[in-house]
């Protein structure tokens, strides 16, 4: 059995992991354009000079061997012809396959705003990224980051710590990380990002990318008419999937190939795994992609025991799970703190332990009692317990510090 | 693999097992030193007794599970399992993401609360003859056996019942 | 569910906008998961062998120790400990009446009628009163400094020969107490006295002399120095704090130790100083047990100056994180730790007066008996200047969120004598009540708080509940007496919660359902109302129809106050047990065979309702025996 697997990130290791693991025979060649293995949620340390490109290796040096991967780097694949069951690769290579995984992934979305194109401004989705505003950065005075999600803070604060230069950030929303925040903890997010000296700009979005005379970026014009300068900018708002390749073979969803419960595409041998895909998310119960890497990591583990003749469901899957460390706080939003059920009951739990630490929960929940999304924050060190709760419509029990949830114990006993 | 075995109805709540684990992840695994210079903080026990909330003690520790979720969702390579079968965590490697913290659905991947951003899990004492918190326990609620290949590693006898749902 | 809760329901709310602060009700939950062998009492750390924790599988010690001597040599330590705290307490007031005797300290003597039927009581006299308060200070301290094999002389005077013939036979009449508590120490060190019964004996031996010294006879004294409590309404919770005066709020239990502060503060001197600052004035705010006292004596003394009680131990730190409070002064216990970083965000400036009760970060001033009035402006000083630090009205420094909180008609000012007084002169009227069944019988609710027993004060708030509503009139003293009165118990709209019978007496009377005995060392002043109840209905102290309840007891002093209750024979409940339930002998003893003893019985249990059914039902066996109910 020959098994291609186009992308090295997470879907792609974990599927050829698995195959691996059931069937010590099979043949398993892995493409991908990077050149490298890199953890994409480090690229923020790589971006601020923190953390070397090669550190973000997430898979050890002897990766390939262990498992008897065939991994070719560097190799991109321009098409795929499924009657044939082979693919073509840029250096005019054809590969046969038996089966196949497109763990392609997503490229930074860049809006169409005048001045977007041409040197100065990035995007933060690869390795070239972040080294490219890594080699800039010394020389900049004003950084732009485009969009206060996930990536964007986490640039910001990366840079602000790494003491690079002035960063501000543009949100159309009223508060950072929309998508995970609800106005509670938003509106003290964006006070603490302020206090550690990010300037964040709420409510506002680009207009245009003005350029100088040497064709590098001078300011950044608002929406609202103000005027920021700017050396570098960084576009952080939002991917689009890399289906490119797959378009011209089978059913396209609206944000991804969409995959079934055993990662299978509409092209019959044809798997898909991770950020290029878009599946049930099972805690809203909606088709939707699933950005985070450990969705990533399941459903690619998926596809490769199917791809090996084993029968695995992407249960309980969601990718509405956000962790990030910011200003020095932990932060975990767990469920769809965008998309709240004003039925949904809230509370907000608040208090300041013996370590100083103030700890913040903001639990909904359901008319039967069942959690429907958590934002912890703080203390994250149940968060585990609360993103299982979420996934499985339970209660989450007693919510006093110190007290174990009881569903906790349904999971022993 | 040997497993821990739990038998919840034997704890007594003396966090003996919390002190031996802070003892032998602490520098020179010197309880004193621990103490000494507030180090202590640093060094967050791997276990936790824990308190239902029907008053029963239920000692918590990770279950090295035969699928850990937590190596799963590891960004960086710094959770593995070795060839002991315990989860262990590359403190090197290590980036203090946390998404190991939201997703190992016991709780038991936290984050350190030292100075440096990594998470902190029980590594299973695989360098040594008997797990330190079983070693400590004076009371038998933590002990050691034989286990089938393919389990978790840690098996609870008498585990508190669960309340019904309100 | 959040955080530890409080029967304050108020209080509750304000934490729960204050999650800014670190509290003990944080804290509480933190410190869940409790060591099985600390609560049974069956760890031993006395010596490098241990420590030692008795099992199934090791029921000895090293040294050989059983569970029941390893249960009763803890439990006789923690009892030392209790008793030595009251008797530090009786010992500074015996030695500020004694330097006022004898002209050292330039106090007032403000109950010229206290000290006339005190000395009268022991039998002394003198041509002057100073005279006279040096003769009743120096009976005081040489009992309290006598050796072991002489015995306390007062103790004749304060309890019924009933009393005395059974300690005498038990052989627990007390020698010197300091002596006793110093032995009681010796006697459970490393491998001295292993008789549980001997030790045991011994904490009754201390409860004694903890009750008639610690307890009564600090009251007494600070009735002459700081006059007599009478009954009249005052204000009680955090609103009591006026932002617009300076306030120094007080904690611990000495309320002598006040009586130059006091006096100078009543000075248009002492409230210029205040004024000077920028302030209306300087007022005393009561934080914890000795503000309780200085409520039951504010008719007597700094009636205008102490504004009144904030609360009891476990609300003080949300009292400082309100930003009223400029200034604390300790000088006795039940000052939390957890007050200092509040303090050093809130710029409180803390100030102790006594080493025992030193906080890392107070200072520490000396309290020189002559020099109370220079103390006294000092003090004074350093509270207006952190006033006008931190709350200057032109810069002020630190937010100031005084809420809504407690009762503006509490009762206040109860005591034995004034009680009596209440009466018409003698208790008869109660004891008609009672023979009548307009009230079912009369129970203590006393001691401390503790956040243990389903929150802070939930059980005391809960068994008081019951017992009004079944007609037994309640008396109240200590951190218990802070709470029910912050939870509109000591007001006289309580009478409403209260059953037909009770309420009818309520409003004929005009007094609340629970009377407010103000500070723990009442536990005193009502161990003498069930001495003179006795005498009145001719009964001994067993025999009488009344139940002791410390619901929510928290320290050593509580045990040694309980062991008080327990050796003059009367029934005593508490809802958590001491950590003496790893030991079946000491745990029969004080169970089961202490009523053949001296006559007193304890009982556990942590259900209001069972606790208040059980409580009943003893006031009604007793009052059976006697002949006198249905």
């Amino acid at each position: 059995m020959r098994h291609l697997i186009i992308g090295n990130s997470a879907a792609g290791t974990a599927a050829a992991e698995a195959i691996r693991e059931r069937d010590p025979a099979a043949r398993v060649t892995m493409l991908s354009k990077d050149t490298a293995f890199f953890s994409r949620c480090q690229l923020h340390l790589v971006a601020s000079g923190r953390r070397s490109s090669a550190k973000t290796r997430f898979v050890p040096r002897d990766w390939a061997q262990r498992h008897g991967i065939e991994v070719r780097l560097g190799v991109e694949v321009t098409g795929i012809d499924a009657h044939q069951k082979q693919v073509l690769c840029s250096n005019g290579e054809i590969l046969p396959y038996d089966r196949l995984l497109l763990s392609t992934g997503a490229s930074s979305l860049m809006p169409p705003i005048a001045g977007m194109e041409g040197p100065g401004v990035f995007g933060l989705r690869n390795l070239e990224d972040a080294e490219g505003i890594c080699g800039q950065i010394m020389g900049c005075k004003n950084v732009v980051v485009i969009g206060a999600g996930l990536v964007g803070c986490e640039l910001a604060e990366a840079l602000i710590k790494a003491s690079h230069t002035s960063v501000s950030i543009i949100e159309m929303a009223p508060y950072p990380l929309p998508l995970q925040l609800e106005q509670h903890t938003g509106a003290r997010m964006r006070q603490l990002m302020g206090e550690h000296g990010i300037n964040m700009i709420c409510g506002d979005s680009v207009s245009a990318i003005e350029r100088n005379a040497a064709g590098n970026p001078c300011a950044v014009a608002l929406k609202s008419g103000r005027i920021l300068s700017a050396d570098l900018v960084v576009c952080a708002a939002g991917v689009r999937p890399n289906i490119d390749l797959f378009a011209p073979l089978g059913d396209i969803g609206r944000r991804g190939i969409p995959i079934d419960e055993g990662c299978r595409t509409s092209v019959t041998d044809i798997y898909a795994a991770g950020d290029v895909t878009e599946s049930c998310d099972n805690t809203l119960g909606r088709v939707m992609p699933s950005a985070i890497w450990p969705a990533a990591r399941r459903q690619g583990r998926v596809a490769g025991i199917n791809m090996s003749g084993g029968s695995e469901a992407l249960t309980d899957h969601t990718g509405l799970k956000t962790s990030a460390v910011l200003c020095g706080i932990p932060l975990v939003s767990l469920g769809p703190i965008f998309d709240l059920n004003p039925a949904w009951q809230k509370q907000i739990y608040e208090h300041t332990d013996s370590r100083g630490r103030l700890c913040t929960k903001v639990c909904y929940t359901q008319s039967d009692g069942s959690l429907a999304a958590t934002v912890l924050w703080g203390d994250v060190s149940l968060a585990g317990l609360y993103a299982e709760a979420i996934v499985k419509k339970r209660s989450v029990g007693d919510l006093s510090p110190g007290i174990v949830p009881d569903y906790r114990l349904q999971a022993v006993g | 693999m040997r497993q821990k075995i739990i038998s919840c109805d034997k704890c007594t709540g003396c966090k003996n097992c919390e002190l031996a684990c802070i003892v032998v992840h602490s520098p020179n695994e010197d309880l004193k030193q621990a103490y000494k210079d507030g180090g202590i903080a640093a060094i967050r026990a791997r276990c936790k007794v824990e308190l239902t909330s029907d008053g029963s003690l239920f000692p918590e520790h990770c279950r090295h599970c035969a699928e850990p979720q937590c190596a799963q969702a590891c960004m960086s390579g710094a959770l593995s399992k070795n060839d002991a079968g315990h989860v262990v965590c590359d403190t090197e490697t290590c980036v203090g993401c946390f998404m190991c913290v939201m997703s190992c659905p016991h709780g038991f991947a936290r984050p350190s609360t030292g100075d440096q951003r990594i998470m902190i899990k029980c590594d299973g004492c695989s360098e040594r003859v008997c797990a330190a918190c079983v070693e400590a326990c004076p009371t038998g609620c933590l002990t050691l056996g034989e286990a089938d290949e393919q389990g978790d590693g840690v098996v609870y006898i008498h585990p508190p019942k669960a309340r019904e749902a309100c | 569910m959040s955080r530890c809760q409080s029967a304050d329901t108020c209080l509750s709310h304000y934490l729960e906008t204050k999650t800014d602060i670190n509290t003990a009700f944080d804290r509480f939950a933190e410190q869940r998961v409790k060591c099985g062998f600390g609560q049974l009492g069956v760890c031993c750390r006395l010596c490098s062998n241990g420590p030692c924790r008795i099992t199934p599988d090791s029921p000895k010690g090293v040294c050989g120790a059983t569970a029941d001597g390893i249960v009763a040599r803890n439990f006789l330590r923690m009892v030392a400990a209790g008793a030595g705290c009251y008797l530090h307490v009786c010992e500074a007031t015996a030695r500020r009446l004694k330097s006022i005797g004898e002209g050292v300290s330039p106090l007032p003597i403000r109950s010229k009628q206290s000290l006339d039927q005190l000395a009268a009581m022991f039998g002394l006299d003198a041509a002057t009163t100073e005279e006279k308060a040096r003769l009743v200070a120096d009976q005081v301290l040489a009992d309290l400094y006598k050796p072991r094999h002489e015995k306390m002389n007062l103790i004749q005077h304060l309890v019924p020969q009933e009393r005395i013939d059974t300690w005498n036979t038990l052989n627990i009449f007390p020698g010197g107490a300091k002596s006793e508590v110093f032995d009681a120490l010796v006697k459970t060190s490393t491998n001295l006295n292993t008789d549980p019964v001997d030790q045991l004996l011994h904490c009754l031996n201390l409860g004694i002399s903890t009750g008639l010294y610690g307890l009564t006879m600090t009251n007494l004294m600070n009735d002459v120095m700081m006059g007599e409590p009478e009954i009249r309404i005052a204000p009680t919770g955090f609103s009591v704090a006026d932002p617009d005066y300076v306030n120094i709020a007080v904690s611990g239990h000495s309320h002598s130790v006040y009586a130059g502060l006091i006096d100078f503060l009543e000075s248009e001197e002492g409230q210029a100083i205040g004024k000077a600052a920028g302030a209306e004035g300087v007022r005393i705010v009561g934080m914890t047990c000795v503000g309780q006292d200085m409520q039951l004596r504010a008719g007597a003394s700094g009636t205008d100056i102490f504004a009144g009680q904030a609360g009891n131990n476990f609300t003080q730190e949300a009292l400082l994180s309100t930003g009223a409070i400029d200034m604390v002064i300790s000088e006795f216990n039940c000052t939390l730790s957890g007050i200092e970083p509040i303090a050093e965000k809130q710029q409180i400036k803390l100030v102790c007066l006594d080493d025992v009760a030193k906080l890392s970060s107070s200072e520490l001033l000396a309290d020189v008996h002559g020099q109370e009035r220079v103390l006294a402006e000092k003090l004074t000083r350093m509270a207006s200047d952190q006033y006008r630090q931190r709350r200057a009205p032109e810069a002020p420094k630190v937010l100031v969120d005084v809420p809504r909180h407690g009762h503006q008609d509490v009762v206040t000012g109860v005591s034995e004598k004034s009680l009596v007084k209440f009466l018409g002169g003698s208790l008869q009227p109660l004891v008609d009540l009672v023979a009548s069944g307009q009230i079912k019988g009369v129970a203590a609710v006393l001691g401390c708080s503790n956040l243990a027993e389903g929150g802070h004060d939930m059980m005391t708030a809960a068994l008081t509940r019951e017992l009004i509503q079944r007609d037994i009139l309640v008396l109240s003293a200590g951190c218990t007496t802070g709470g029910l009165a912050n939870c509109g118990f000591c007001s006289p709209g309580a009478k409403d919660w209260a059953g037909p019978g009770l309420k009818a007496v309520c409003e004929a009377l005009g007094i609340p359902p629970v009377l407010n005995f103000g500070p723990c060392l009442s536990i005193g002043r009502i161990e003498m109302v069930a001495k003179a109840l006795a005498e009145t209905m001719n009964v001994s102290l067993p025999q009488l129809p009344v139940v002791i309840s410390a619901p929510q007891w928290l320290e050593e002093q509580a045990l040694a106050d309980g062991c008080f209750g327990l050796a003059l024979g009367l029934t005593l409940h508490l809802a958590q047990a001491p950590p003496v339930a790893g030991s079946p002998l000491i745990t029969k003893i004080l169970t089961e065979d202490l009523p053949s003893l001296t006559g007193g019985r304890l009982f556990i249990e942590s259900d209001p309702v069972k606790t208040a059914d059980m409580m009943e039902m003893v006031i009604r066996e007793k009052l059976q025996a006697l002949g006198v109910a249905a």
